[in-house]
């Protein structure tokens, strides 16, 4: 059977049914389970891809013989795939917990293998019905390539569209009837197919509606209090940045840092509060009404800068639902500013609070807020950081950069006070890090002496590290003893310190994953205390296991800290692991299973020869030509990603516009390259000059121009990210159809090679992560322009050639 | 150093014996037989008819497991409490092997080899045996002690401390566990341990005289100020903060002063691999 024209609907569909189905899951993921999970989902999904591809490799004539038959049964089968896939993932008893377990942890891993049944026969399905229009309809491959990538793009932005008004367990319902419309784009074909078509979708919407009942996992912070006497949840906000609700129950209260000295505490109780959750996990506390009696402020872990500078022109980042503006009016401040920089938790705290409005309460990011001082405007005396930002948004760890505290200094007075929050309840070590990225902020300030200008002081479970352009005065010092002596909090750093001479109320020993036997004495001990001495004037860390480089604006994650290079002793206690550093083990594990793959997947050619039609040299050239467009695409993927999130301070939009724009992009690039059909090494040339010099470009002006622009509207920003990305990624469209071109006299390799670029890109993605944590981004940009040009060096030449 | 294995060879023996002696004692004086566990079971509202090689298996499973438990108490604070480990024999574990929102026994997997902790709904979780006999006796409850635990879960540790305590209070925020755990002590005559469901934050302040031991099992970013209240001078708080089954907890040791100023003390590694990690070769933890 010959094919030369068909419809491109139903690959655009199924396309964009195959990644918003991705895009559901992972938000599935978030919710029952937790975010770090949900990218397991996209190796899950790439498996099934690339099965595809191989076993399209395997038989292309057969396949191509059967196209048509194949191309309008399997929408039809997709339906029942999607449903049940979903209904056997909600019904599997995984807990992330146990995984942590070395006990336990067979099981979970029995478990994750429950996942990869339940999700393969709809990725496969979906990678074999895109996989038949490159093999089937060869002559179409730029166009056919155009519509996968433009659907896939479009599946995402549909997705994160519908979040705003579904709640994420109803998102792949909304999927089915795209599939039923890629189903009847063939009509009229078969009479009975119509009715059976539609009884699929049926069938499949049923098990949805019926079957599926997916719950927070009960491990999540929402279902203890919602399993409460009266509990009730009394609104919800679903946005592109998570399902919100905000509960009432009697567990529900302002959860803050206090002294355990009644002394000090007397008869003051935390206020009775609302509890904000954001996909299951504690966001902050809201206000049922205007605190009466702030009481409890005076044994507060965070109020010390207010003790030393009264009266004070204070900027607030985060407002802990609002209390924050309570707080520091009574403590005394004359002028506050408060900043939410999270528009959902701005909205919320604007509702539960309506009192609070501009420009007391704004909602912008900080350092929007700095880029808008002018400069030699320091009007500031405290900048203070709320406790629970850092974890309350990706986008906040931007706030916790060499570059940002650096701002953050510009915009107090001399005098001034940055108070910059961490928790030490599970790891001493981010405290460190803290104190050494604000000691290079201090640098970046041009102060000569940076260590007599921090102080850290703590309670059992979180630290405070102060920092200003002038050092502490000695009068500061003492203010600061006699605070902490009377609340029974520890001073860990201030300058000309003696730890050893210091009382320790709260002991803290040092986390290590090195040495088992750590020695530990009856003495109380302050490790940080110590951390921080060997730190400032050593040069040393505690422990190898650890990268405590101070944040920058190019490596912008602050809790990931596990060293890769320690892998071995982190596994072995992985019951240490707060869950802030699970997403380097995951990215580990799924470039371990995806780096497997890809080795199946390259060993294919060395087997089928025969079947795949091209010589070893070909097949060698056509390996590194499409394994290195899979790694090189996701390495300025993440990259745009990244700078996007920086640039609008929102992950999810960063996220949605990078991967829409990119991967429609791409689409018009696959579409125009068709003019190079006839000689594709001159449109790969073509492609490679234009992304090499992008990264030329990029490598030293997107930083500079994200910092230019923090001040530009939010609709300005979006469109300047989209340009940023639209002007590299129709170039990256290019290599990838005019290299399958380039294969068309090897018509098993088609397949084959589309799998080895899927196979690679589920390596890319872990890799890039993995990279740009312990060498910062700007490596992914090198990386991308080598890879390009490593593909532009093996671009296969069957056509000619062979 | 000869010296010093055999003192310690001793020791280990002459206390292992004193162990062995004393549980069989206590199970001779409490004489529980698989009928007694089904009809303590069916009391509590629970009923499940166990066969006699399940019950049989557990016990076999239990002397092994009792003297795991004592050799690791022995090597993390160098010596077993013996009342501990009597009230170790005495609760039979397998009792609260039950997944309460499921309505399911797994009794069978009672004193497993592996120390695991197991869901027991809602969200909660019994905890593995020896991270429950460690914090019991860093605990240093007395027969004179008044204990308020926070978070009942199981039932188990409360069970422990009843054991161990003069009387033990005990609050469950779940309600629906709460509910069912409270019917679980009468069937086995235990009448000095009192609970109820509800907020934990404000303690007990009923109970006159205050506890000479707390044990909270939740906590946020403080412990709540009334525990520190009702907790009496001298008198001992624990925190084991982590999740379940994650085995990552550690335990935070509150003392509160006589005059009223707290300190605290991070004792990492509760649970660190049992036996053959980290945790045989560590010292017992300071004041424990």
């Amino acid at each position: 059977m010959t094919h030369h024209r068909i419809s491109l609907t139903p690959l655009f569909l199924i396309a964009l049914v195959a990644v918003g189905f991705e895009v559901a899951l992972t938000r599935y993921f978030a919710i029952a389970s937790w975010a770090e999970y949900g990218y397991w989902v996209i190796s899950i999904a790439m498996v099934g891809v690339c099965s595809s591809g191989v076993v399209l490799a395997l038989a292309p004539e057969w396949f191509k013989h059967n196209a048509e038959k194949l191309l309008l049964w399997i929408p039809v089968a997709l339906l029942p795939a999607l449903a049940l896939g979903f209904w056997w993932t909600t019904n599997v008893k995984f807990n992330p917990l146990e995984l942590q377990n070395h006990a336990l942890m067979a099981t979970q891993l029995l478990r994750i293998g429950e996942y990869y049944l339940a999700l393969f026969p709809f990725f496969f399905l979906s990678g074999i019905f895109i996989g038949l229009y490159f093999v089937a309809f060869d002559n179409m491959i730029p166009k056919i390539y155009a519509a996968d990538l433009i659907g896939a793009g479009s599946g995402g932005i549909v997705v994160l569209l519908l979040m705003s008004t579904l709640h994420p367990f109803q998102l792949p319902l909304a999927l089915l009837p795209l599939m039923v419309a890629a189903g009847l784009c063939f009509l009229p074909m078969r009479k009975k197919y119509l009715p059976i078509l539609l009884a699929s979708a049926v069938a499949s919407a049923a098990i949805l509606l019926t079957q599926v009942k997916p719950e927070y996992n009960e491990y999540k912070a929402i279902s203890p209090p919602l399993k409460t006497e009266g509990s009730k949840i009394v609104e919800e906000v679903r946005s592109s940045r998570g399902a919100f609700a905000v509960l009432d129950n009697f567990t529900e209260r302002l959860d803050i840092d206090l002294s355990n000295n009644e002394q000090v505490l007397g008869s003051a109780q935390p206020i009775a509060t609302y509890g904000l959750y954001n996909d299951g996990n504690r966001v902050t506390s809201l206000a049922k009404e205007k605190p009466k009696d702030l009481a409890y402020l005076n044994a507060s872990l965070d109020i010390f800068p207010y003790r030393i500078r009264e009266k004070s022109n204070a900027l607030l980042i985060g407002t802990r639902g609002g209390f924050r503006i309570d707080e520091a009016r009574a403590l005394g401040a004359e002028s506050i500013t408060a900043l939410e920089s999270d528009p959902e938790i701005a909205a919320f705290v604007t509702r539960y609070r309506p009192d609070f409005t501009s420009p007391t309460l704004q909602h912008l990011a900080p350092q929007v807020f700095f880029a808008r001082q002018n400069a030699g405007q320091s009007t500031l005396d405290i900048v203070d950081i709320a406790s629970d930002y850092l974890g309350q948004s990706e986008a906040n760890k931007h706030m916790f950069t060499v570059e940002s505290l650096a701002q953050a200094l510009a915009a107090v007075k001399a005098n001034g006070i940055v108070s910059v929050p961490m928790s030490i309840r599970e790891f001493t070590v981010y405290a460190l890090k803290a104190t050494l990225t604000a000691r290079d902020a201090l640098v970046l300030r041009g102060v000569a002496k940076p260590e007599e200008h921090i102080i850290v002081y703590r309670s059992a479970w979180n630290a405070r590290v102060l920092i200003s352009p002038t050092p502490f005065a000695k009068s500061d010092v003492e203010a600061l003893l006699s605070f902490a002596n009377e609340r029974s909090f520890d001073v860990s750093y201030f300058p000309g310190i003696v730890p050893a001479a210091q009382k320790v109320w709260n002991d803290l020993p040092s986390t290590s994953f090195d040495d088992e036997s750590a020695a530990r004495s009856d003495e109380a001990n302050d490790a940080l205390a110590n951390e921080i001495q060997s730190a400032l004037f050593k040069n040393e860390t505690p422990s190898r296991a650890f990268n405590l480089a101070p944040a920058t604006a190019d490596r912008p994650f602050f809790n990931s800290i596990l060293r890769l290079s320690e892998i071995k002793p982190i596994f072995d206690r992985i019951q240490m692991v707060p869950r802030e550093e699970l997403g380097v083990l995951i990215n580990v594990a799924v470039l371990t299973q995806a780096v497997i793959l890809a080795l199946l997947v390259l060993a294919l050619p060395f087997f089928k020869r025969s079947t795949l039609g091209a010589k070893p040299l070909t097949a060698l050239r056509a390996m590194g030509y499409f394994a290195g467009l899979g790694l090189g695409y996701l390495m300025i993927q993440i990259y745009l990603i990244e700078k996007a999130t920086a640039l609008l301070n929102d992950r999810a939009s960063a996220f949605a516009i990078v991967l829409g724009s990119m991967l429609i992009s791409s689409g018009l690039g696959s579409y125009l390259s068709a003019r190079f059909e006839a000689v594709p090494a001159r449109g790969v040339r073509l492609a490679w000059r234009v992304i090499i010099g992008w990264a030329a470009v990029a490598l030293f002006a997107v930083d500079p121009l994200v910092h230019a622009t923090t001040d530009l509207p939010q609709s300005a920003k979006i469109v300047l990210a989209i340009v940023l990305v639209a002007s590299v990624s129709v170039a990256l469209g290019f290599p990838f159809s005019l290299g399958l071109v380039s294969l068309r006299n090897a018509p098993g390799f088609i397949p084959w090679a589309w799998s080895l670029n899927g196979a690679f890109s589920v390596i890319a993605t872990p890799l890039a992560n993995l990279l740009a944590l312990s060498f910062g981004l700007r490596t992914l940009v090198v990386l991308g322009a080598v890879l390009y040009t490593l593909c532009f060096v093996c671009l296969p030449r069957t056509s000619r050639g062979n | 150093m000869m010296n010093i294995l055999t003192h310690r060879t001793l020791r280990t023996t002459g206390s292992a014996i004193f162990f062995a002696l004393t549980s069989t004692l206590a199970y001779a004086q409490t004489g529980w037989t698989l009928e007694k566990l089904n009809k303590a079971m069916k009391e509590s509202g629970r009923p499940v008819e166990f066969s006699q090689a399940t019950f049989d298996s557990v016990q076999e499973r239990r002397k092994a497991a009792l003297a795991r438990t004592e050799k690791y108490l022995d090597q993390r604070f160098g010596r077993a409490d013996p009342a501990v480990l009597k009230a170790f024999a005495d609760i039979p574990r397998e009792y609260y092997h039950y997944h309460h929102a499921e309505r399911r026994s797994f009794a069978k997997d009672a004193w497993d080899p592996e120390s695991k902790p197991w869901a027991v709904g809602y969200g909660s979780a019994l905890s593995d045996y020896l991270g429950q006999a460690y914090m019991t006796q860093a605990a240093k409850v007395t027969p004179e002690s008044t204990v308020l635990e926070i978070g009942t879960g199981s039932g188990f540790q409360s069970s422990i401390m009843g054991k161990l305590a003069k009387k033990v209070y005990s609050i469950e925020i779940l309600e629906p566990l709460g509910k069912s755990v409270a019917n679980m002590y009468k069937p086995l005559g235990y009448d000095n341990i009192t609970t109820k469901v509800g907020d934990g934050f404000f303690g007990w302040p009923e109970v006159d005289g205050g506890f000479d031991v707390i044990i909270v099992t939740c906590a946020a970013q403080y412990v709540p100020p009334a525990l520190f209240k009702q907790l009496k001078p001298g008198g001992r708080l624990l925190i084991p903060i982590g999740q379940p089954f994650k085995r990552d907890q550690f335990l935070y040791i509150y003392t509160k002063g006589a005059d009223g100023k707290v300190t605290s003390k991070k004792d990492i590694g509760m649970y660190f691999i049992p036996f053959t990690g980290t945790m045989m070769k560590q010292p017992k933890p300071a004041g424990a």
